[in-house]
Protein backbone atom coordinates (compact mmCIF):
# COMPACT_ATOMS: atom_id res chain seq x y z
CA UNK A 1 0.00 0.00 0.00
CA UNK A 2 1.54 3.49 -0.81
CA UNK A 3 2.82 5.28 1.94
CA UNK A 4 0.41 8.98 1.01
CA UNK A 5 -2.55 6.56 0.99
CA UNK A 6 -2.96 6.21 4.71
CA UNK A 7 -2.49 9.48 6.92
CA UNK A 8 -2.33 10.62 10.40
CA UNK A 9 -3.00 14.01 11.62
CA UNK A 10 -1.98 14.43 15.05
CA UNK A 11 1.08 15.57 17.73
CA UNK A 12 3.79 13.39 19.14
CA UNK A 13 2.60 14.55 22.47
CA UNK A 14 -0.74 13.22 22.61
CA UNK A 15 -2.01 10.08 23.84
CA UNK A 16 -4.90 9.82 21.80
CA UNK A 17 -3.08 10.19 18.77
CA UNK A 18 -0.81 7.27 19.86
CA UNK A 19 -3.56 4.95 19.63
CA UNK A 20 -3.79 4.84 15.65
CA UNK A 21 -0.82 5.08 14.70
CA UNK A 22 0.53 1.80 17.47
CA UNK A 23 -2.73 0.10 15.41
CA UNK A 24 -1.37 0.52 11.90
CA UNK A 25 2.41 -0.64 13.46
CA UNK A 26 0.93 -3.80 14.42
CA UNK A 27 -0.37 -4.41 10.50
CA UNK A 28 2.93 -3.56 9.70
CA UNK A 29 1.07 -0.41 7.69
CA UNK A 30 2.76 2.08 6.33
CA UNK A 31 1.76 5.87 6.79
CA UNK A 32 2.33 9.84 6.79
CA UNK A 33 2.28 11.39 10.12
CA UNK A 34 1.16 14.78 9.40
CA UNK A 35 1.89 17.04 12.60
CA UNK A 36 -0.64 19.73 13.69
CA UNK A 37 1.05 22.64 14.89
CA UNK A 38 0.78 23.49 18.34
CA UNK A 39 -1.49 26.14 19.11
CA UNK A 40 -3.57 26.12 15.62
CA UNK A 41 -5.15 24.02 13.91
CA UNK A 42 -4.47 23.03 9.96
CA UNK A 43 -7.28 23.34 7.37
CA UNK A 44 -7.32 19.71 6.43
CA UNK A 45 -7.90 19.16 10.20
CA UNK A 46 -10.54 21.19 10.46
CA UNK A 47 -11.77 19.83 6.82
CA UNK A 48 -11.72 16.39 7.82
CA UNK A 49 -12.90 16.38 11.58
CA UNK A 50 -15.55 19.55 11.37
CA UNK A 51 -17.63 18.29 14.04
CA UNK A 52 -14.79 18.13 17.35
CA UNK A 53 -11.99 20.26 14.95
CA UNK A 54 -9.36 17.40 16.68
CA UNK A 55 -6.28 14.84 16.57
CA UNK A 56 -6.40 11.70 15.76
CA UNK A 57 -7.82 11.74 12.11
CA UNK A 58 -7.18 8.93 9.98
CA UNK A 59 -7.38 9.77 6.03
CA UNK A 60 -7.31 6.49 4.32
CA UNK A 61 -7.38 6.95 0.91
CA UNK A 62 -9.96 10.35 1.30
CA UNK A 63 -12.04 9.29 3.44
CA UNK A 64 -11.47 10.91 7.31
CA UNK A 65 -11.99 9.01 9.99
CA UNK A 66 -12.41 10.28 13.57
CA UNK A 67 -12.18 9.49 17.53
CA UNK A 68 -8.97 7.50 18.27
CA UNK A 69 -10.54 4.13 19.65
CA UNK A 70 -13.11 4.05 16.75
CA UNK A 71 -10.00 4.55 14.22
CA UNK A 72 -8.11 1.66 15.97
CA UNK A 73 -11.38 -0.83 14.96
CA UNK A 74 -11.70 0.54 11.63
CA UNK A 75 -7.48 -0.53 11.30
CA UNK A 76 -8.65 -3.93 12.54
CA UNK A 77 -11.44 -4.23 10.06
CA UNK A 78 -9.57 -3.24 7.08
CA UNK A 79 -6.31 -4.62 7.64
CA UNK A 80 -7.11 -8.42 8.13
CA UNK A 81 -4.07 -10.02 6.94
CA UNK A 82 -2.10 -8.51 10.24
CA UNK A 83 -2.93 -9.67 14.09
CA UNK A 84 -6.22 -8.99 15.62
CA UNK A 85 -6.27 -6.81 17.69
CA UNK A 86 -9.99 -6.73 18.95
CA UNK A 87 -10.74 -10.33 20.72
CA UNK A 88 -12.88 -12.84 18.26
CA UNK A 89 -15.17 -13.70 21.44
CA UNK A 90 -17.80 -11.69 21.92
CA UNK A 91 -17.71 -11.66 25.48
CA UNK A 92 -14.33 -10.56 25.67
CA UNK A 93 -14.77 -8.13 23.00
CA UNK A 94 -17.24 -6.24 25.47
CA UNK A 95 -14.90 -6.70 28.17
CA UNK A 96 -12.24 -4.96 26.50
CA UNK A 97 -14.26 -2.06 25.02
CA UNK A 98 -15.70 -1.76 28.56
CA UNK A 99 -12.24 -1.08 30.20
CA UNK A 100 -11.25 1.39 27.34
CA UNK A 101 -14.16 3.33 28.01
CA UNK A 102 -13.76 3.26 31.86
CA UNK A 103 -10.03 4.35 31.12
CA UNK A 104 -11.25 7.46 28.88
CA UNK A 105 -13.98 8.32 30.92
CA UNK A 106 -13.41 7.97 34.51
CA UNK A 107 -9.60 7.24 34.94
CA UNK A 108 -8.10 9.63 32.38
CA UNK A 109 -10.36 12.74 34.10
CA UNK A 110 -9.11 11.99 37.20
CA UNK A 111 -5.53 11.69 36.19
CA UNK A 112 -5.58 15.36 34.45
CA UNK A 113 -7.45 16.49 37.84
CA UNK A 114 -4.61 14.98 39.29
CA UNK A 115 -1.99 17.20 37.23
CA UNK A 116 -3.80 20.21 37.93
CA UNK A 117 -5.36 20.53 40.74
CA UNK A 118 -3.79 21.71 44.28
CA UNK A 119 -4.46 20.74 48.27
CA UNK A 120 -7.33 19.07 49.04
CA UNK A 121 -8.51 18.58 45.65
CA UNK A 122 -5.49 17.37 44.52
CA UNK A 123 -5.77 14.64 47.49
CA UNK A 124 -9.26 13.39 46.15
CA UNK A 125 -8.20 12.94 42.37
CA UNK A 126 -5.01 11.06 43.89
CA UNK A 127 -7.58 8.56 45.04
CA UNK A 128 -9.65 8.22 41.98
CA UNK A 129 -6.38 7.28 40.21
CA UNK A 130 -5.21 4.66 43.09
CA UNK A 131 -8.63 3.17 43.21
CA UNK A 132 -8.91 2.95 39.48
CA UNK A 133 -5.45 1.63 39.13
CA UNK A 134 -6.24 -1.23 42.06
CA UNK A 135 -9.90 -2.02 39.28
CA UNK A 136 -7.04 -2.17 36.20
CA UNK A 137 -5.07 -4.58 38.33
CA UNK A 138 -7.59 -6.97 38.95
CA UNK A 139 -8.74 -6.55 35.18
CA UNK A 140 -5.09 -6.85 34.34
CA UNK A 141 -5.49 -10.40 35.97
CA UNK A 142 -8.60 -11.53 34.55
CA UNK A 143 -8.04 -10.49 30.98
CA UNK A 144 -4.49 -11.79 30.35
CA UNK A 145 -5.12 -14.90 31.37
CA UNK A 146 -1.48 -15.12 32.65
CA UNK A 147 -0.13 -13.72 29.57
CA UNK A 148 2.24 -10.63 28.92
CA UNK A 149 -1.09 -8.40 27.85
CA UNK A 150 -4.56 -7.08 28.67
CA UNK A 151 -5.13 -9.18 24.91
CA UNK A 152 -2.77 -11.65 25.71
CA UNK A 153 0.24 -12.99 23.93
CA UNK A 154 0.05 -10.26 21.99
CA UNK A 155 -1.03 -6.72 22.43
CA UNK A 156 -4.57 -5.55 22.00
CA UNK A 157 -7.53 -2.89 21.98
CA UNK A 158 -7.36 -2.24 26.20
CA UNK A 159 -3.56 -2.84 26.00
CA UNK A 160 -3.62 0.31 23.53
CA UNK A 161 -6.60 2.16 25.20
CA UNK A 162 -4.15 2.20 28.59
CA UNK A 163 -0.83 1.99 27.28
CA UNK A 164 -1.10 5.25 25.39
CA UNK A 165 -1.73 7.02 29.01
CA UNK A 166 1.59 5.46 30.37
CA UNK A 167 3.92 8.38 28.79
CA UNK A 168 1.74 11.04 31.13
CA UNK A 169 1.59 8.87 33.68
CA UNK A 170 4.89 8.62 34.06
CA UNK A 171 5.29 12.27 33.95
CA UNK A 172 2.98 12.73 36.62
CA UNK A 173 4.83 10.55 39.15
CA UNK A 174 7.60 12.49 38.51
CA UNK A 175 6.34 15.85 38.49
CA UNK A 176 4.20 14.76 41.51
CA UNK A 177 6.86 13.14 43.24
CA UNK A 178 4.33 10.55 43.15
CA UNK A 179 3.95 6.84 42.83
CA UNK A 180 1.33 5.45 40.66
CA UNK A 181 2.30 2.18 39.68
CA UNK A 182 3.67 -0.15 42.35
CA UNK A 183 5.73 -3.16 42.71
CA UNK A 184 3.45 -3.54 45.86
CA UNK A 185 -0.17 -2.73 44.65
CA UNK A 186 0.04 -3.26 41.22
CA UNK A 187 2.41 -5.71 40.13
CA UNK A 188 0.99 -7.01 37.13
CA UNK A 189 0.52 -3.46 35.63
CA UNK A 190 4.42 -2.86 36.74
CA UNK A 191 5.27 -5.75 34.32
CA UNK A 192 3.01 -5.00 31.81
CA UNK A 193 3.61 -1.65 31.68
CA UNK A 194 7.48 -2.61 30.91
CA UNK A 195 6.44 -4.98 28.07
CA UNK A 196 4.20 -2.71 26.73
CA UNK A 197 6.89 0.09 26.01
CA UNK A 198 9.06 -2.26 24.94
CA UNK A 199 6.67 -3.87 21.75
CA UNK A 200 7.77 -2.87 18.61
CA UNK A 201 4.75 -1.42 17.74
CA UNK A 202 4.98 0.89 20.80
CA UNK A 203 8.81 1.83 20.99
CA UNK A 204 9.62 4.25 18.72
CA UNK A 205 6.16 6.57 19.44
CA UNK A 206 6.31 6.48 23.17
CA UNK A 207 7.58 9.72 23.70
CA UNK A 208 10.14 10.43 26.22
CA UNK A 209 9.22 11.60 29.81
CA UNK A 210 11.71 14.31 29.76
CA UNK A 211 9.88 15.39 26.43
CA UNK A 212 6.53 15.50 27.61
CA UNK A 213 7.58 17.30 31.15
CA UNK A 214 9.09 19.72 28.62
CA UNK A 215 5.88 20.20 26.26
CA UNK A 216 3.62 20.47 29.72
CA UNK A 217 5.84 23.43 30.48
CA UNK A 218 3.99 25.01 27.25
CA UNK A 219 0.62 23.36 27.46
CA UNK A 220 0.91 25.24 31.67
CA UNK A 221 1.90 28.23 29.54
CA UNK A 222 -0.85 28.40 27.21
CA UNK A 223 -3.60 27.69 30.08
CA UNK A 224 -2.62 30.33 32.29
CA UNK A 225 -2.79 32.90 28.97
CA UNK A 226 -6.16 31.56 28.19
CA UNK A 227 -9.13 32.90 29.40
CA UNK A 228 -10.37 31.23 32.85
CA UNK A 229 -12.25 28.06 32.64
CA UNK A 230 -16.27 28.44 32.46
CA UNK A 231 -18.11 26.75 35.23
CA UNK B 1 -29.76 -20.30 22.94
CA UNK B 2 -28.20 -19.70 26.09
CA UNK B 3 -30.62 -17.41 28.73
CA UNK B 4 -30.82 -13.66 28.03
CA UNK B 5 -31.83 -11.14 31.21
CA UNK B 6 -31.63 -7.79 31.04
CA UNK B 7 -32.02 -6.13 34.01
CA UNK B 8 -32.91 -2.55 34.26
CA UNK B 9 -35.04 0.24 35.31
CA UNK B 10 -38.91 0.81 33.30
CA UNK B 11 -37.53 5.03 32.52
CA UNK B 12 -34.15 4.55 31.72
CA UNK B 13 -33.43 5.33 27.81
CA UNK B 14 -30.11 3.51 28.63
CA UNK B 15 -32.11 0.06 28.98
CA UNK B 16 -34.24 0.99 26.19
CA UNK B 17 -31.11 0.95 23.85
CA UNK B 18 -31.08 -2.66 24.90
CA UNK B 19 -34.29 -3.89 24.81
CA UNK B 20 -35.22 -1.77 20.98
CA UNK B 21 -31.75 -4.28 19.66
CA UNK B 22 -33.10 -7.19 21.51
CA UNK B 23 -36.51 -6.73 20.05
CA UNK B 24 -35.37 -5.96 16.83
CA UNK B 25 -33.11 -8.98 16.05
CA UNK B 26 -36.36 -11.09 17.98
CA UNK B 27 -34.33 -12.28 21.25
CA UNK B 28 -36.50 -13.57 23.95
CA UNK B 29 -35.19 -12.71 27.40
CA UNK B 30 -36.02 -12.19 31.23
CA UNK B 31 -36.67 -8.98 32.27
CA UNK B 32 -35.82 -7.61 35.95
CA UNK B 33 -36.69 -4.55 37.10
CA UNK B 34 -34.18 -2.86 39.39
CA UNK B 35 -35.09 -0.37 42.39
CA UNK B 36 -32.03 2.51 42.23
CA UNK B 37 -32.98 3.38 45.99
CA UNK B 38 -32.45 -0.55 47.05
CA UNK B 39 -30.05 -2.26 44.57
CA UNK B 40 -30.12 -5.91 44.41
CA UNK B 41 -27.47 -8.16 45.09
CA UNK B 42 -27.59 -9.20 41.86
CA UNK B 43 -26.83 -5.79 40.21
CA UNK B 44 -24.37 -4.91 42.65
CA UNK B 45 -21.97 -8.17 41.20
CA UNK B 46 -22.73 -7.87 37.72
CA UNK B 47 -21.93 -4.13 37.65
CA UNK B 48 -19.43 -3.38 40.40
CA UNK B 49 -17.69 -0.75 38.76
CA UNK B 50 -20.43 1.63 38.10
CA UNK B 51 -23.68 -0.14 39.94
CA UNK B 52 -26.36 0.87 36.75
CA UNK B 53 -28.40 -0.09 34.70
CA UNK B 54 -28.77 -1.75 31.73
CA UNK B 55 -26.78 -5.28 32.43
CA UNK B 56 -27.38 -8.08 29.97
CA UNK B 57 -26.45 -11.16 31.59
CA UNK B 58 -25.95 -14.08 28.96
CA UNK B 59 -25.53 -17.52 29.86
CA UNK B 60 -24.89 -15.88 33.17
CA UNK B 61 -22.42 -13.52 31.96
CA UNK B 62 -22.77 -10.36 32.21
CA UNK B 63 -21.95 -6.75 29.80
CA UNK B 64 -22.39 -3.36 31.20
CA UNK B 65 -22.94 -0.08 29.68
CA UNK B 66 -25.53 0.11 26.82
CA UNK B 67 -23.90 0.90 23.72
CA UNK B 68 -21.55 -2.14 24.46
CA UNK B 69 -24.54 -4.57 25.52
CA UNK B 70 -25.45 -3.18 22.14
CA UNK B 71 -22.38 -4.41 19.66
CA UNK B 72 -22.31 -7.44 22.20
CA UNK B 73 -26.26 -7.90 20.73
CA UNK B 74 -24.96 -7.16 17.30
CA UNK B 75 -21.90 -9.31 17.22
CA UNK B 76 -23.95 -12.63 18.85
CA UNK B 77 -26.78 -12.22 16.78
CA UNK B 78 -26.54 -10.96 13.35
CA UNK B 79 -29.71 -11.34 12.26
CA UNK B 80 -31.32 -7.63 11.13
CA UNK B 81 -27.90 -5.84 11.65
CA UNK B 82 -27.56 -2.86 13.04
CA UNK B 83 -24.44 -1.61 11.99
CA UNK B 84 -23.46 -1.43 8.26
CA UNK B 85 -21.30 -3.87 6.25
CA UNK B 86 -17.96 -1.93 5.05
CA UNK B 87 -15.71 -0.90 7.63
CA UNK B 88 -15.83 2.96 6.78
CA UNK B 89 -19.37 3.11 7.38
CA UNK B 90 -19.29 1.48 10.32
CA UNK B 91 -16.70 4.02 11.73
CA UNK B 92 -18.93 6.41 10.88
CA UNK B 93 -21.88 4.59 12.76
CA UNK B 94 -19.38 4.37 15.69
CA UNK B 95 -18.57 8.12 15.62
CA UNK B 96 -22.09 9.06 16.02
CA UNK B 97 -22.68 6.64 18.71
CA UNK B 98 -20.06 8.19 20.79
CA UNK B 99 -21.12 11.13 19.92
CA UNK B 100 -24.78 10.53 21.11
CA UNK B 101 -23.08 9.03 24.41
CA UNK B 102 -21.06 12.18 25.46
CA UNK B 103 -23.92 14.91 24.56
CA UNK B 104 -26.58 13.08 25.93
CA UNK B 105 -26.04 11.91 28.92
CA UNK B 106 -27.18 13.15 32.64
CA UNK B 107 -24.19 15.92 32.41
CA UNK B 108 -25.50 17.33 28.81
CA UNK B 109 -26.96 20.23 28.61
CA UNK B 110 -30.35 18.62 27.62
CA UNK B 111 -30.65 17.59 31.58
CA UNK B 112 -28.71 20.53 33.14
CA UNK B 113 -31.91 22.33 31.77
CA UNK B 114 -33.39 20.33 33.46
CA UNK B 115 -32.38 20.90 36.63
CA UNK B 116 -31.68 24.52 36.64
CA UNK B 117 -33.46 28.00 35.77
CA UNK B 118 -32.52 31.46 34.97
CA UNK B 119 -29.17 32.10 33.68
CA UNK B 120 -27.95 28.49 34.30
CA UNK B 121 -30.91 27.43 32.39
CA UNK B 122 -30.42 29.79 29.38
CA UNK B 123 -26.52 28.55 29.06
CA UNK B 124 -27.88 25.12 28.67
CA UNK B 125 -30.80 25.84 26.60
CA UNK B 126 -28.29 27.62 23.85
CA UNK B 127 -26.42 24.89 24.20
CA UNK B 128 -28.34 21.96 23.53
CA UNK B 129 -29.76 23.93 20.49
CA UNK B 130 -25.88 23.88 19.16
CA UNK B 131 -26.06 20.03 19.90
CA UNK B 132 -29.15 19.58 17.87
CA UNK B 133 -27.80 21.73 14.94
CA UNK B 134 -25.06 19.26 14.37
CA UNK B 135 -26.77 16.53 14.60
CA UNK B 136 -29.47 17.80 11.98
CA UNK B 137 -26.51 19.00 9.22
CA UNK B 138 -24.17 16.20 9.65
CA UNK B 139 -25.54 13.32 11.34
CA UNK B 140 -28.78 12.34 10.15
CA UNK B 141 -28.25 14.89 6.72
CA UNK B 142 -30.74 13.73 4.21
CA UNK B 143 -31.09 10.19 5.49
CA UNK B 144 -34.67 8.85 7.00
CA UNK B 145 -32.80 7.20 9.63
CA UNK B 146 -29.62 7.79 10.66
CA UNK B 147 -29.48 4.06 9.57
CA UNK B 148 -30.74 5.00 6.22
CA UNK B 149 -33.83 3.48 5.03
CA UNK B 150 -33.66 0.82 8.22
CA UNK B 151 -33.15 1.69 12.03
CA UNK B 152 -29.84 1.36 13.14
CA UNK B 153 -27.45 1.76 15.82
CA UNK B 154 -27.14 5.29 15.81
CA UNK B 155 -30.77 5.65 15.56
CA UNK B 156 -30.71 3.23 18.93
CA UNK B 157 -27.91 5.41 20.74
CA UNK B 158 -30.16 8.64 19.88
CA UNK B 159 -32.96 6.99 22.20
CA UNK B 160 -32.99 10.37 24.69
CA UNK B 161 -33.73 12.15 21.58
CA UNK B 162 -36.47 9.96 20.32
CA UNK B 163 -38.97 10.34 23.05
CA UNK B 164 -37.03 11.56 26.63
CA UNK B 165 -36.30 14.96 24.88
CA UNK B 166 -40.14 15.78 24.91
CA UNK B 167 -40.88 15.14 28.73
CA UNK B 168 -38.23 17.52 29.19
CA UNK B 169 -39.49 19.99 27.07
CA UNK B 170 -43.05 19.46 28.18
CA UNK B 171 -42.02 19.81 32.13
CA UNK B 172 -40.05 22.86 31.82
CA UNK B 173 -42.06 24.73 29.18
CA UNK B 174 -39.17 24.91 26.51
CA UNK B 175 -39.48 23.33 22.92
CA UNK B 176 -35.80 22.37 21.51
CA UNK B 177 -36.70 20.04 18.91
CA UNK B 178 -38.92 22.43 16.63
CA UNK B 179 -40.28 21.19 13.60
CA UNK B 180 -38.97 24.88 11.79
CA UNK B 181 -35.52 24.54 13.31
CA UNK B 182 -34.66 20.95 12.93
CA UNK B 183 -37.42 19.76 9.93
CA UNK B 184 -35.63 16.58 9.66
CA UNK B 185 -34.59 15.83 12.92
CA UNK B 186 -38.01 16.21 14.14
CA UNK B 187 -39.21 14.00 11.07
CA UNK B 188 -36.75 11.26 12.20
CA UNK B 189 -38.55 11.27 16.00
CA UNK B 190 -41.97 11.01 14.07
CA UNK B 191 -41.01 8.27 11.86
CA UNK B 192 -38.97 6.44 14.76
CA UNK B 193 -42.01 6.45 16.85
CA UNK B 194 -43.95 4.99 14.24
CA UNK B 195 -41.93 1.79 13.50
CA UNK B 196 -44.07 -1.15 15.01
CA UNK B 197 -41.07 -2.01 17.53
CA UNK B 198 -40.03 1.25 18.96
CA UNK B 199 -43.81 1.86 18.95
CA UNK B 200 -44.82 -1.28 20.99
CA UNK B 201 -41.42 -0.74 23.42
CA UNK B 202 -41.56 2.81 25.04
CA UNK B 203 -42.59 3.68 28.20
CA UNK B 204 -45.98 4.39 29.68
CA UNK B 205 -46.22 8.20 28.49
CA UNK B 206 -49.06 9.35 31.53
CA UNK B 207 -46.35 7.38 34.25
CA UNK B 208 -43.29 9.07 32.41
CA UNK B 209 -45.03 12.69 33.07
CA UNK B 210 -45.79 12.20 36.33
CA UNK B 211 -42.05 11.17 36.99
CA UNK B 212 -40.85 13.76 35.26
CA UNK B 213 -42.92 16.54 37.33
CA UNK B 214 -41.81 14.97 40.35
CA UNK B 215 -38.28 14.58 39.71
CA UNK B 216 -37.96 18.67 38.36
CA UNK B 217 -40.11 19.58 41.54
CA UNK B 218 -37.76 17.47 43.91
CA UNK B 219 -34.78 19.48 41.89
CA UNK B 220 -36.38 22.64 42.16
CA UNK B 221 -36.95 22.43 45.66
CA UNK B 222 -33.41 21.37 46.86
CA UNK B 223 -32.01 24.38 45.09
Amino acid sequence: MAKNDVKVLGAWPSTFVMRPRIALNIKSVNYEFLEETFGSKSELLLQSNPVHKKIPVLIHGDKPICESMIIVEYIDEVWTSGPSILPSDPYDRAIQRFWAAYVDEKWFAAMRGLRIAQGEERKAFLDQVTEGLALLEEAFGKCSKGKAFFGGDRIGLLDIAFGSLLGWLRVTEKVGKVKLLDEAKTPGLVKWAESFCADAAVKSIMPETEKLIEFSKLLMAQMKGAPPPKN
Amino acid sequence: MAEVKLHGRWSSPYVYRVIWALKLKGIPYEYIEEDLFNKGPLLLQYNPVHKKVPVLVHGGKPICESMIIVEYIEQTWPQNPLLPNNPYERAMARFWVKFADDNTDKDSPFWLLFRSSGEKQEKAIKESLEILKVVEEHGLGEKKFFGGDKIGIVDIAFVEFAYWLGFIEEIVGVKLLDAHAFPRLHAWQKNLKEVPVIKENLPDHGEMLVYFKWRREMLMASQ
